[in-house]
This record gives C-alpha cells, sequence and structure tokens, in this order.
C-alpha cells in the first residue's frame, strides 16, 4: 500500500517537476542572458561561454558601460522604491475598496444593484486606448502629473477587483451573517470580523495580481511623469533601449533584480494562502 | 444572481457556524428585527459602496462617456478639421459596404437583411440555448443539418476556409444543443434563430457572387482583424483548463518524507531525498554535458532541481516556478519568445526537427513569426504557455481553499472515483470562480492581442497579426483619427458586451443546483 | 483582519512620508527647465551638458516616450518644450495636429533655416512652406559592408558607381562560393524594408505621389519597376533575404530590428543603413578596422540616389518656455553640436560645413576617411520622401508597408500590390476631399 502511494506521489512530483522547468525556463534563460556579454546574448545556448558579472553594476550605476563608457545614469535605487510605494498603495486601496464595494453588491440587497453592477462591469468592456485623451485631461485638472498621489489615486479603482471579491464573498453563506445580526452585530463589524476573515485567500489572490499589476505598469507612469526621481522601474529602464541599441544583457539584468524581491515575496506570501485553507475552507 | 440561494453544503441551520464577535450587545438599530430588508438604500450600502463609486465615477464614467460622444464626430485634433457631428457616419465606414462601379439598392438591401439575419440568428441562437427557450432541441438539429449542409457545399465548391470552419463550427454547436436533456422536440420560439440562419445562409450564398462583384467592404481591414481577434482567443479554453488542472494537482501538500521508512537516522527523510535528486540532477548534467548538448544538460538539471524543491519546500515551489512568467511579464518575456521562434535557431524548431527525424517526417518546421498562417499559432501558444500557471491558477487556488472539507470526505465515503469527486463536488465549488474567469477572459480577450502587436510582430507579416486593440491603437495615435478609433471601440464593446451577456445568463444557469 | 490592514497602512504611510520628503523640489533659482522628448540615449547627457555650458541659465530634461505619450500629452497642453521628429511622417502628423511652432519668422535670424543645413533635406523641414524643424542629424543610406567577410569568399569589395547588377552578380557569388572559414554568410542583412523599397524607388526616379499631391504615384511605371526589382531581388536572384531566413536574424526590437545584430555579429556581408550604424561598433570588437562603404548601387544609366531623412527637433506651439527652446535649436544648428554628432557617429552633423569630406567624419569608431566618404557623396544625391497634403502620412506608410509584406510572402504580384496601393490611396484621397472643406480649398487652388 504505502510501496503504491509512494509510485503515484512520485509521478505526481515528477509530472510537476516536469512542468515547472518548461514554464520557468524563460526565467532560466533571463538569469543567464543577464550574466552574458553583449555579443553572446544572440547564442541559443542558455549559459554563457563566458559568463560576466558586469552587467549588474553597470546598471546600478556603479561603473560606467565598458563599451561607450558613459555612465548609463539609472537611479536604480529610486525607481526600485518608487515602484514599491505605488505598487502598495495601489494594492492597499484597491483591497480595501473593492472588499467594501464587493459587500454591498453581494450581501446587501437593494434596488438597482443589479444595474450598478452591470455599469461597473461594462466599463471594464471599453478598449483603454480611446478613454486616454479624455482620462489624462482630467489627470492635469487634478493635477496630478508629477506626484505620487497621482500614481496611487487613480490606480485604486477597479472593477476587476470589486468583481473579484463579490464572487468570493457570493460563496459565504448568508446565514453567518444573519447569525451575527441577530447577536446584533452592524453591518461594519459583520464586515471585518466575519466576511473578510472567510474572503481571505480571495484577498490575497487579488492583493497579489493587483500589486503585481500595479509594480510592472508602464504606460500610465510614463506619460503622467516627466521628472525621473519619480519613476518606477519600468519607465526607468528605458533608458537601457534607444537609439544605441536594445541592450539585452542589461535588461536582463535590471528585469532579474526588479523581479527577484517580488518572487521571494511571493514564495512568503504562499504561507497565507495556505494558513487561509485552513481558516477560511472549513465549515464547522 | 446566485447568492440567495443556498449552496449545497451550507446548512442554514447549521449549529455549528462561528460565533458571532465576541461582546456583541443587543442591538437598537435595524439588526435587532432581522436582515435587513431592501425596502431603499439602506445608508450601509452608502458607506461601503461610496469610495469605489466615487473613483468610478471621476475616472472611469466620465472619459467613457467621452470617448462615445466622440464616437459620433469626426474628432482628429487636427485644427483645420472643424470638430463636427457626423452621426452613424463613422459606423457606416467601418460596418458598411461600398459600390464598386454602379451600385445595386435590391443587392445592397439583399446584402444588410442577410447580415442582419447572420448576427441576429447567431446571437439568438446563443441566448434560446443559455435561456433554455422551448424549441431549442429542435433548433439545433436544424442548425446541425446547416452545418453539416455548409461543410459540404464548402468541399464540393473549395470554398474560402472560413466557411468551412463556420460550417463546423455550426455542426458542432447544433449537435451538442440538440444533445439537451430537457426539452422535446417540438419546434418552438428557440427554433426561430435556426430558422434565420438558414435564410441568411442561403442568401448569402446564392448572392455572393453577385455580391463580391458590386460591393465590397467599406473598411475591409476591420474584418481581418476581427477575425484575428477571435482567433487569437482560441487558447483560452485551453489556458483555463490547464489553470485548473494545475490548481488541483497543487492543491494538496506532497506528504514526501512522512514515509515510515527511514532511510537515515542522520538526516529527516525530506532532506535526505532532496539530496538524492540533487545529485541525481549533478549526474545527469555531467553525462549529457559530456555527450555535447549543454542545453539540455541545464534543463535535465533543473528538472532534478525542481524536484528537490519540490520536496523540500512543498508545492510552494511549484506554485512560485507556474507563476514566474507572470512576474517577468512585458517586453523582456516578449524578446525572449522571439528568440524562442526563430525559426533557424531558435529551441522550438530544433526541437520540432529532431522530432520529425526521429518519426521519419520529411517536413520542415514551420516558420512561426515570419509566416502568415503560423504567428497566429505561435502567439496563441505563447499566450497558453505563460497564462498557465498565472493569475487565473491563483484564483482557482485560493477558490479550492473555500471547498468545504465535509463535502469531500462524504463524497469519499460513498465511494466516488477521482472523477466523480471532481464533477460533482469540485466543480460546482468552483463555479463563481470558472465564471468570473471565463468573463473576464471574454473581455479581455477581445481586447487583447495589443502588447504582442506591437512589441513582437508589428501588426504581423502582412497583417495577421493585427488585433482590433491594435487597430484602434493606429488610427488613433498615428493617424490622429479619434472620432473613427472611438467608433471602433464602441463596436468592440457591443462585441464584448454581447459575449458577456450570453456568458452570464449561462453562469446563472449554472448556479442553478437541482 | 483590521490588524493586517492597520498595518499594511502604517507601512504605506512610512513609505510615502519617506518618498515625499526626498524629493528634489523646484527649480532652483534663475534656472530654466526645458523638456526634450527623445530617445533617452546616453550620448543625450553629453549634448545637453554642452548645451548648458554655451546657454547658462537653461538646463534640458530628457523625456523618454513614445508616439502615444506625445499626442496624449499635447492634447492636454502638457506637452515637451523640443520635440523630436523622427521621419516626415511624423512631423506632417504633428504639424496638421497643431503641435508644432512654426520656425519660419525666427529661423533665418537665428540660424537655424534650412539654408543652414544640407540641401538635399530642406524639403524635408517644410510643410507647405513653413518650416517646422531642424535637424539634429541627417542621414542618407549606403551599403555598408564587411570586408573580412568578402575576403572569406574571395569576393571583390563592391566598388564606387556599381550597379544593381554588380549587386546581383555579389549576391550570387556569395551562395554559390563556399568561405575559406566554413561559415555561411548572408548576402545582404535585412533591416527595414519599408526604406529600401523607398531607396530603391527614388532610384529608379519615382515619386509616392503627383507634384499636386492629388493623386498617388504608386502605379507609375517608376514605382512597378522599384516593386518588381524588390520582387526580384528576393526571389529570382537570392541576394536579398526574404522572410522565411529574415526570420533567422535576431530577436531584438527596438531601434536595431534583426538585421543590424546579424551584421555586427559578421554572419551577413553587406547592409543597407545610415552612417549611424557606427554607434554600435564599440559594442562588436569583431568589426574594428573591418568596414567599408559605398553608396547605393545605381539602377541601370540612372545616378545612384536614395531618400534623405532626419531626426529633427521641433518646438511644441504651447510651450512656456519659447525662447530656451529656440536657443535650443540655434544650439543644434551651432559646430560645437555637430562635433558632438560627428564624434559619436550618430549619422551625419546637421551643420554641412563639418561633414565636406570623408577625412572631417573620422572618428574613433572608424577611423578610414575612405569609409565616412560615400555617405558624403550620398547626402549630395538624396532627396526626401514626397507626401501629400490630402492624405495622412503614417496611413500611406502603413499601406505601402503591408503591400511589401504582401510581396515578400508572395501572396500578391509586385503590379498588383502597387496597382491596388494607388487605387486605395487615390479612394481615401477622395473621400478626404470629399469630407473636408480645407482641402476643397487647398485643392482648388492648386
Amino acid at each position: 500500500m504505502t510501496g503504491k502511494r509512494t509510485a503515484k506521489l512520485a509521478a505526481r512530483l515528477a509530472v510537476l517537476s516536469a512542468l515547472g522547468v518548461m514554464i520557468s525556463a524563460p526565467f532560466v534563460w533571463m538569469i543567464a542572458a543577464s550574466f552574458k556579454p553583449r555579443r553572446e546574448v544572440e547564442d541559443t545556448r542558455i549559459l554563457p561561454r563566458e559568463p560576466t558579472a558586469k552587467n549588474y553594476p553597470v546598471v546600478l550605476d556603479i561603473v560606467p558601460d565598458p563599451v561607450t563608457k558613459k555612465y548609463l545614469g539609472m537611479r536604480f535605487g529610486r525607481w526600485y522604491f518608487n515602484s514599491l510605494l505605488v505598487a502598495t498603495g495601489v494594492t492597499l486601496f484597491q483591497v480595501l475598496t473593492s472588499a467594501m464595494a464587493a459587500y454591498a453588491f453581494s450581501r446587501l440587497r437593494w434596488r438597482g444593484r443589479d444595474t450598478v453592477f452591470i455599469l461597473y462591469l461594462a466599463t471594464m468592456m471599453i478598449p483603454g486606448v480611446v478613454t486616454m485623451i479624455p482620462n489624462f485631461q482630467m489627470m492635469v485638472w487634478f493635477r496630478f502629473l508629477n506626484t505620487y498621489h497621482g500614481l496611487i489615486i487613480p490606480a485604486a479603482f477597479s472593477a476587476f477587483g470589486t468583481f473579484l471579491l463579490r464572487q468570493f464573498m457570493l460563496s459565504i453563506s448568508p446565514s453567518l451573517d444573519e447569525a451575527a445580526m441577530i447577536d446584533g452585530a452592524g453591518h461594519w463589524r459583520i464586515f471585518w470580523d466575519v466576511v473578510m476573515p472567510l474572503a481571505r485567500p480571495g484577498l490575497i489572490a487579488l492583493s497579489i495580481v493587483t500589486f503585481l499589476g500595479a509594480y510592472q505598469s508602464f504606460f500610465w507612469p510614463l506619460i503622467m511623469l516627466n521628472e525621473d526621481q519619480f519613476f518606477p522601474m519600468s519607465v526607468g529602464m528605458l533608458a537601457l533601449d534607444s537609439s544605441y541599441g536594445l541592450q539585452t544583457e542589461l535588461i536582463m539584468a535590471a528585469t532579474v533584480m526588479n523581479v527577484v524581491p517580488l518572487v521571494i515575496l511571493f514564495a512568503v506570501f504562499q504561507k497565507f494562502l495556505v494558513k487561509g485553507l485552513q481558516l477560511g475552507g472549513v465549515k464547522g | 444572481m446566485a447568492e440567495g440561494r443556498i449552496r449545497p453544503g451550507f446548512d442554514a441551520e447549521d449549529p455549528d457556524g462561528p460565533t458571532p464577535p465576541a461582546g456583541a450587545r443587543p442591538a437598537h438599530g435595524p439588526g435587532a428585527a432581522g436582515p435587513v430588508r431592501p425596502a431603499r438604500l439602506p445608508p450601509a450600502v452608502i458607506g461601503f459602496l461610496l469610495p469605489n463609486f466615487l473613483g468610478f465615477l471621476a475616472f472611469t464614467l466620465f472619459p467613457v462617456l467621452f470617448s462615445l460622444c466622440m464616437a459620433f464626430t469626426n474628432w482628429t485634433l487636427k485644427p483645420a478639421v472643424g470638430l463636427e457631428f457626423v452621426g452613424l457616419r463613422n459606423f457606416g465606414d467601418l460596418l458598411g459596404a461600398r459600390a464598386v462601379g454602379e451600385g445595386n439598392a435590391a443587392l445592397w438591401f439583399g446584402y444588410a437583411l442577410f447580415a442582419v439575419l447572420l448576427v441576429g440568428g447567431v446571437v439568438g441562437t446563443l441566448w434560446a440555448n443559455v435561456a433554455a427557450w422551448p424549441g431549442s432541441k429542435a433548433g439545433g438539429l436544424a442548425l446541425a443539418a446547416l452545418g453539416a449542409t455548409t461543410l459540404v457545399v464548402a468541399f464540393a465548391s473549395a470554398a474560402h476556409h472560413s466557411v468551412v470552419i463556420a460550417g463546423l463550427v455550426a455542426a458542432i454547436a447544433g449537435a451538442a444543443a440538440a444533445r439537451r436533456e430537457e426539452g422535446d422536440w417540438r419546434p418552438g420560439l428557440g427554433t426561430v434563430p435556426a430558422v434565420a440562419l438558414w435564410l441568411a445562409a442561403s442568401g448569402l450564398w446564392l448572392l455572393h457572387g453577385a455580391m463580391w462583384r458590386s460591393y465590397e467592404p467599406a473598411d475591409g481591414r476591420f474584418w481581418l482583424y476581427l477575425y484575428n481577434t477571435v482567433y487569437l482567443m482560441m487558447g483560452l479554453p485551453f489556458s483555463v483548463a490547464g489553470s485548473l488542472a494545475l490548481a488541483l494537482l497543487l492543491n494538496a501538500e506532497l506528504p514526501l518524507g512522512d514515509s515510515q521508512r527511514r532511510r537515515s537516522r542522520l538526516l529527516p527523510p525530506r532532506l535526505a531525498w532532496a539530496l538524492v535528486c540533487l545529485a541525481c540532477g549533478g549526474v545527469t548534467m555531467l553525462v549529457v554535458w559530456g555527450l555535447g548538448r549543454p542545453n539540455l544538460a541545464l534543463l535535465g538539471g533543473l528538472f532534478w532541481l525542481a524536484a528537490a524543491l519540490g520536496i523540500g519546500l512543498g508545492v510552494v515551489a511549484f506554485r512560485t516556478m507556474y507563476y514566474l512568467p507572470t512576474f517577468t511579464a512585458g517586453v523582456a518575456l516578449m524578446i525572449l519568445w522571439k528568440a524562442l521562434y526563430n525559426p533557424q535557431t531558435g529551441p522550438i524548431n530544433a526541437a520540432l526537427s529532431a522530432v520529425f527525424g526521429a518519426l521519419g517526417i520529411d517536413a520542415k518546421p514551420p516558420l512561426w513569426l515570419s509566416s502568415v498562417t503560423w504567428a497566429k499559432p505561435a502567439l496563441i501558444i505563447m499566450g497558453i504557455w505563460t497564462a498557465i500557471g498565472g493569475t487565473n491558477m491563483l484564483l482557482y487556488l485560493a477558490a479550492l481553499s473555500n471547498v468545504p472539507r465535509d463535502l469531500l470526505d462524504a463524497a469519499e465515503v460513498d465511494g466516488a472515483g477521482a472523477w466523480a469527486r471532481f464533477r460533482h463536488v469540485y466543480w460546482p465549488q468552483l463555479a463563481p470562480t470558472t465564471f468570473f474567469i471565463a468573463v473576464m477572459s471574454i473581455i479581455g480577450g477581445l481586447q487583447g492581442g495589443f502588447e504582442q502587436a506591437r512589441v513582437m510582430t508589428g501588426g504581423g507579416p502582412a497583417g495577421a497579426t493585427t488585433t482590433l486593440s491594435y487597430y484602434i491603437y493606429n488610427k488613433a495615435f498615428e493617424e490622429l483619427e479619434l472620432g473613427y478609433a472611438a467608433a471602433v471601440s464602441w463596436v468592440l464593446f457591443a462585441i464584448i458586451f454581447v459575449a458577456t451577456a450570453i456568458n452570464w445568463r449561462f453562469g446563472r444557469e449554472l448556479e442553478v443546483e437541482p | 483582519m483590521r490588524a493586517v490592514f492597520g498595518g499594511a497602512l502604517a507601512a504605506f504611510a512610512v513609505m510615502y512620508l519617506v518618498a515625499e520628503l526626498t524629493l528634489s523640489r523646484g527649480v532652483p533659482e534663475g534656472v530654466v527647465r526645458i523638456r526634450w522628448s527623445t530617445d533617452p540615449n546616453p550620448a543625450r547627457t553629453i549634448q545637453t551638458r554642452l548645451f548648458s555650458e554655451l546657454n547658462p541659465g537653461v538646463e534640458v530634461v530628457v523625456d523618454p516616450g513614445s508616439q502615444q505619450k506625445l499626442i496624449v500629452q499635447c492634447a492636454t497642453g502638457t506637452g515637451p518644450d523640443v520635440i523630436d521628429l523622427y521621419g516626415i511622417e511624423h512631423m506632417r502628423s504633428c504639424a496638421e495636429a497643431g503641435i508644432l511652432l512654426d520656425l519660419t519668422p525666427y529661423a533665418r535670424e537665428m540660424g537655424f533655416a534650412p539654408e543652414n543645413t544640407y540641401p538635399a533635406i530642406r524639403d524635408g523641414l517644410l510643410v507647405d512652406g513653413k518650416q517646422y524643424r531642424f535637424p539634429c542629424n541627417v542621414w542618407a543610406n549606403c551599403v555598408i559592408y564587411n570586408k573580412k567577410v568578402f575576403d572569406d569568399h574571395g569576393v571583390s569589395y563592391p566598388r564606387k558607381g556599381w550597379t544593381y547588377d554588380d549587386f546581383i552578380e555579389i549576391g550570387r557569388r556569395f551562395k554559390t562560393t563556399p568561405s575559406k572559414s566554413g561559415e555561411k554568410h548572408l548576402a545582404v542583412a535585412n533591416y527595414y524594408n519599408v526604406w529600401f523599397f523607398q531607396d530603391l524607388l527614388i532610384g529608379c526616379g519615382g515619386r509616392q505621389f503627383t507634384p499636386d499631391g492629388l493623386r498617388s504615384a504608386f502605379d507609375s511605371e517608376e514605382a512597378i519597376r522599384a516593386m518588381r526589382m524588390y520582387h526580384d531581388l528576393m526571389y529570382v536572384h537570392g541576394v536579398l533575404t526574404p522572410p522565411s531566413e529574415a526570420a533567422a536574424l535576431s530577436s531584438q526590437g527596438g531601434w536595431g530590428a534583426g538585421g543590424l545584430n546579424w551584421f555586427s555579429a559578421g554572419r551577413a556581408a553587406m547592409i543597407f543603413i545610415g552612417r549611424w550604424y557606427i554607434v554600435q561598433v564599440p559594442n562588436w570588437p569583431n568589426l574594428k578596422g573591418c568596414l567599408g562603404a559605398v553608396q547605393l548601387p545605381r539602377v541601370g544609366e540612372r545616378p545612384s540616389a536614395g531618400q534623405c531623412g532626419s531626426r529633427a527637433a521641433g518646438i511644441n506651439v504651447k510651450s512656456p518656455h519659447r525662447r530656451e527652446a529656440l536657443k535650443f535649436l540655434q544650439y543644434l544648428a551651432s559646430p560645437a553640436y555637430s562635433r558632438l554628432i560627428v564624434a559619436d557617429g550618430d549619422s551625419m552633423p546637421p551643420n554641412p560645413e563639418l561633414a565636406r569630406s570623408g577625412q572631417d567624419l573620422v572618428n574613433e569608431a572608424v577611423d578610414d576617411p575612405e569609409f565616412h566618404e560615400p555617405f558624403v557623396e550620398a547626402l549630395k544625391s538624396a532627396r526626401p520622401l514626397d507626401y501629400s497634403p490630402y492624405i495622412d502620412a503614417s496611413l500611406v506608410q502603413r499601406w505601402l508597408s503591408e503591400r511589401i509584406g504582401q510581396v515578400e510572402n508572395k501572396l500578391v504580384s509586385p503590379e498588383e500590390a502597387m496597382r491596388s496601393l494607388a487605387a486605395e490611396i487615390n479612394e481615401k484621397i477622395r473621400q478626404n476631399i470629399e469630407r473636408r472643406p480645407d482641402l476643397q480649398a487647398l485643392s482648388s487652388r492648386r
């Protein structure tokens, strides 16, 4: 019996590992490319023949680019901090406001609720390209250009988050609310103490997705910022793609530095998803 | 909406529900009388909704309404062109037809009529089946017959391959509709859309020669780009199914190392097994590298490393690995995939050549991104690959954690196998998430393909990978035809809206438990 | 749950405070800052620093961006002060959108009028007779070749005054003669097929539009001949790389599409490109001392000719710092700036005085005056592409690119492609004139 179980486990492990290699192979290529000199980047061989660690100091502006002898002028530290700041702010506000709105859409019954929800949904269906100019005009009117709050506030409202959390909250039994209400709790209490803990997996999933999205957002920061002290990493990395040519190995180095802390954060956050498994899933 | 229905497994009278928050005093407010009655807008609603709603009004609604107005004008940002209200002209330029030489009013009318019947028939068929109108089974049969006839005619007359695809889709959809258990074979309201499709198909077939000679589409590229956009969505079902499969695989822990047998008293079993894997990895790498295949050696070594990480860290390792493409999304990833798809030096074609050689097939691997026929499949494959372990998998994992244990236990006690457990326990519990993913996939898919077109293909060889969103971008920002771009956006919106409405209705059907 | 959010909020507040407190606010006293939207090239730092030295009190901030960003910002009045325009289509687009300042009143007295730069590019700075930009650099394509690759196959270098027949012969030799080193090489690395075709068009003596701009000239004899030549070079003579092999060229997008790196790596013998290629040379030590250049091949008996283009700067009409922006354009026309361009290798300097012969253009990357000489010559006989006020220039460019793609993929014949392109353009012109009173007025004036 144990042998069969072990065999099944081993099979599962093998499948998962194979898939893992296949799916994360691009990432491996990226790390390898970040250690290659310029002329090897095109090579099909994944590992560099002449590995060099020089790309990282060049990106960090510690040494000038050996070929052009010019400093890249990348303010990696500041840009990285900006990305983190904006991503944290956006995630925090978006999750909070979306959760509250999702509560209103799922636990409360009111006239016009479905209409308003469909309206929310409908606005996601407009391609963003044409709404860009009026949107930007509003940013100008609100004086959001070249500020941190200008990057955070507009991104903090999303129909996506509301929709997602609504789905999660729908699967929580209303009887819990009723029980709490009978015991005299108001909506605010129910929200925080009953619904939110049970919706934790959804909250975590939304947080991860939102954080990543805000971290990687490129276009809106690009058009809203002119001063490079506000740039997030995604915009700052443009310096590596200019008429001097796409400097792939430097972009890869910058991307690796950009992403590795996220990966670690993600791996750590996983534990909370698992914990949520134990807290949120068991009904009784 | 399903929120009012009690889900199976959730018993309203369950005495084991969590205790109410400690310290709750008897309320004097609305809670004292029981659950809230939706007579008018309770203050709670306003409080909860307001922050989000304000943001929505400010940042979303206004620009959207603005662009709607612009779709009816000739706005181009050029001061020399005065802003005028042009009514439906942009839409006509987009969806209409233009006479080649002399027009023929009767022909034009026929064309318009059959186009309307076609669109109405398609939407009607979907809606009828989703809303379970009477007569849908008969309609399904009629549709299947239409599909079969179309296929026969298409092959007999060597028609364009899109006709073949249309026939295939009709036949399969019709057969699926006809196989439904509910309803009977009597014709009813649900048969009307199928009849409309028969009329449209016959009419278009009879007229098509004359029509193409006398009329041409006002904006032929729009239809090509629409086709591209829909084509690129073909990979979505596979991607979502794959994400679900991965989530299921990763849901349970890997209890390796809890085995009774102890290999070594010095190390905990987990660590021991992990080290064994690492050792295997080292050996594999040395051997394969020695054979002169460094890339393969690296991949082999990585396989063992992944296994070691899985044993050591558990499923967390795999979830992180699968999510990596989502982390590196963007230009870096696209550059990488362009390299992978390189026909001469890329690993994909290298592998394919090896496979062809081994199987003795005499064929050259395709040219991928520079081939008109293979560019889109290349993008689809890339899309599936990068998305399969991404956000959808995460959402499914989160949803799976909400599946009540007692249901699963009950099913196991009842002797249900893995597939039965999946169908009757997992699938219904995951319905809201699946629904969400389906809706978002359609919304995202129809608006997608923009980054790929801009970064990887520039719109593809001869426009093969240009999607509607890239078209809108070009019209708006390269040619500065903002009114027209707005019109295209709203047509796209209409398509998305109808597709989502059908999906929504379908989702509601699913949420009704028997 | 409340604790989690509370903690997160606190952490965010701290980060926000730190960020805000470490911002550098405002501009120092007495300094004017102007924004220059251009690609964030490392050379810009030196160029802007020199400008600030020559014009104390003015700083230039490089603002990276894209066409989309430019349009969105200018539509709302928050655009940059100095705008880099990468081609005639771009300039026409921005001029028609009312973004650019008409420079004609200022240009002559401040020294950046068309007369201050090469004769060849002068028309490329004007829209309907008004000047809207001044070059940051000027380019005309030549053929750069790798002497090592030629030696490897035992083929003699292209000579001055060569024709397309010579070109075909060279291509044939590359395919049939094996190399001494055993490596395979492409005869020509693909760079940007639309430019290649347009050079061919001008080489054949063709135009894109009739002189009055009312009809497309793509169905003229010269244009059809150019497209047929393009097709034949690819599929009959096998000199140009068809898409199947073009895809073999590298994966890198951006400024150097595939062929650039292929040529740099020494896998191709020739490339049709401007002098700005040598910016890449320091990255590739294998190219040192191996490069030669020659003007574009002649079509039959006609002299060698191609298009000339320019990355040129215009000024935002709504800029609050117009005076300083104009000073920047004046700086572009100055010898000091041109010397920087020569040293950098970023095509030809805007000031013709510094590029009278190949010797003037010698720089660190390539110190052979014979290499630079053809570029000087090419600029004498080049001319900018002609466009029409009745149809959007970038639309024409896109449709042309589409047709070229179709010909490359053998979906249509060259004649069909050109005729359908001309027909489509004419139809669009007709529609534009019908719908726009300002164009009707223009057409009746001509």
